[in-house]
């Protein structure tokens, strides 16, 4: 495990210390930044081209971030950056060094993928500074990684097909993209549309603790096993909640609104809160019609599949009761393409 | 141009980098090796005109005088890599003679006259 905090005082060893990886062809520039580095806590290793610190990467591969300069031999900084976002596993946060007026390099370092920049003379309370603040980013990264490997598990334990998740990934992107462009009173920017998207598949994170008896149950639901099923809302929201009072990830934010609320009706009378309308966050709104159409469109161990126009026809019914209009007049506008995107997963399964 | 002191850089690295007295006798053995290669690499490519390496080793001047907190040498280094850009004049060659000059005492020192300044 790693701790994203640097180590501070006597730490047990088995702890291990936050690595950082410096390149500059200055060799006193290194060992200034090494020191200041080291009584941070930080493990510190060094190359003196770009070069050099590829082949640390390989060699240290918990080494998550990079702290490099931009002018230098053999290779410089530009192609490093280049490197390491072509052939990245895990992310690498990059931060480059540069002199105060060498604005265009900064510019370029960025736009070719670079995190942040320190500009020369790097003092120590601006380093350290900035790279606490590129682990904290690292934590969240982490964070969601983890939940999303949860949302996946989560998938194993579901009756939905395998590509349940992927096909709600695009159904929710084409509605929030088209939201975004259609309905500027809902306030949603293409970024928070793909950020819909991304976090999607999080909706059921809830029926993890839900018993598969009540889960895998064929054929109808009891009263209370159906009471029992609407906890998921309610605990995927806890969860997601509570990593994000402790990140703040505006992703993880979403994806509590996602989790809690899908189930909302726009008419008020769903759940877990019965609340209606605007109330209901739009990013649960426009999961709700993608779930709904996905869960028409496929199999179940009690339902056949239904066409696309079957599918249709129950949405249109749940116009302004349980389905925001609005969401449902961006489905209308593209929906050939949510037939095609149906098929394409149904015949990929 | 102002002479140096290595005393001011002493100083100025212990202060700004809050550096121990070793750490910042290490810093500076380092930095005068540093400064003395790449003044060297500059005299000789401005001589021989050639204007990338010219314009490489002022870079590089200028990043290890701004951590020294030598602000004024690193604009006449960074003025001098801008104009490396475009061609090497002949008044180049004389400012980097005053630049040696300049940084003399901090190039030239031995490791051992560290300890007696700290």
């Amino acid at each position: 495990m790693i701790l994203f905090s640097p180590q501070q005082g006597n730490q047990p060893e088995s702890i291990p210390v936050l690595q950082v990886l410096l390149v500059d062809d200055d060799a006193a520039q290194r060992m200034l930044l090494t020191m200041t580095l080291e009584r941070a806590g930080y493990e510190v290793l060094e190359a003196s081209n770009g070069r050099e610190a590829l082949e640390v990467c390989r060699d240290y591969p918990d080494v998550r971030m990079i702290i490099t300069d931009l002018s230098m031999p053999v290779m410089d900084g530009f192609e490093l950056i280049q490197a390491i976002r072509a052939d990245q596993v895990r992310y690498m946060y990059l931060i480059v060094l540069t002199s105060t007026e060498d604005k265009e390099s900064v510019i370029k370092a960025l736009s070719l993928g670079a995190d942040d920049f320190l500009c020369k003379p790097a003092l120590p309370e601006e380093l350290k500074l900035r790279t606490m603040s590129g682990f904290r980013m690292l934590q969240m990264e982490s964070t969601e990684e983890l939940v999303f490997s949860m949302a996946k598990l989560s998938e194993y334990r579901s009756e939905e097909t395998g590509c349940h998740l992927e096909r709600v990934q695009h159904y929710t992107r084409l509605l929030a993209r088209d939201l975004s462009e259609t309905c500027p009173e809902m306030k949603i920017s293409f970024a928070q549309a793909d950020e819909i998207s991304r976090v999607s598949p999080l909706h059921d994170i809830g029926k993890v603790a839900i018993s598969d008896a009540i889960l895998h149950k064929p054929g109808r639901l009891t009263p209370d096993e159906f009471e029992e099923i609407k906890k998921h809302t309610i605990i995927g929201g806890e969860l997601l909640h509570d990593i994000y009072s402790k990140t703040r990830s505006h992703s993880i934010k979403i994806a509590y609104e996602i989790a809690k609320y899908h189930h909302e009706h726009f008419n008020g009378h769903g759940y877990p809160e019965g609340i209606k309308g605007d109330e209901i966050p739009i990013a649960a709104r426009i999961m709700a019609l993608a779930d709904i159409y996905d869960a028409l469109t496929n199999k179940r161990s009690y339902k056949d599949a239904m066409s696309h126009e079957e599918a249709k026809e129950i949405i249109l019914v749940e116009r302004g009761r349980q389905l925001d209009p609005r969401v449902i007049d961006s489905f209308l506008r593209q929906e050939d393409v949510w037939e095609t995107i149906a098929d394409k997963f149904m015949l990929d399964t | 141009m102002k002479k140096i002191l290595v005393q001011d850089i002493c100083e100025y690295l212990m202060l700004t980098y809050e550096l121990s007295n070793v750490d910042t006798w290490k810093v500076l053995n380092t930095y005068s090796e540093v400064l003395k290669d790449t003044l060297t690499q500059l005299q000789s490519s401005v001589r021989n005109e050639e204007i990338k390496d010219a314009e490489l080793h002022a870079h590089s001047l200028k990043g290890a005088l701004l951590n020294l907190g030598l602000e004024n040498l690193a604009q006449e280094a960074s003025r001098l890599e801008q104009d490396f850009r475009v061609r090497i004049e002949k008044r180049h060659l004389l400012l980097v003679d005053s630049m040696v000059d300049a940084l003399k005492d901090v190039a030239n020192r031995s490791p051992d006259q560290g300890a007696a300044l700290l």
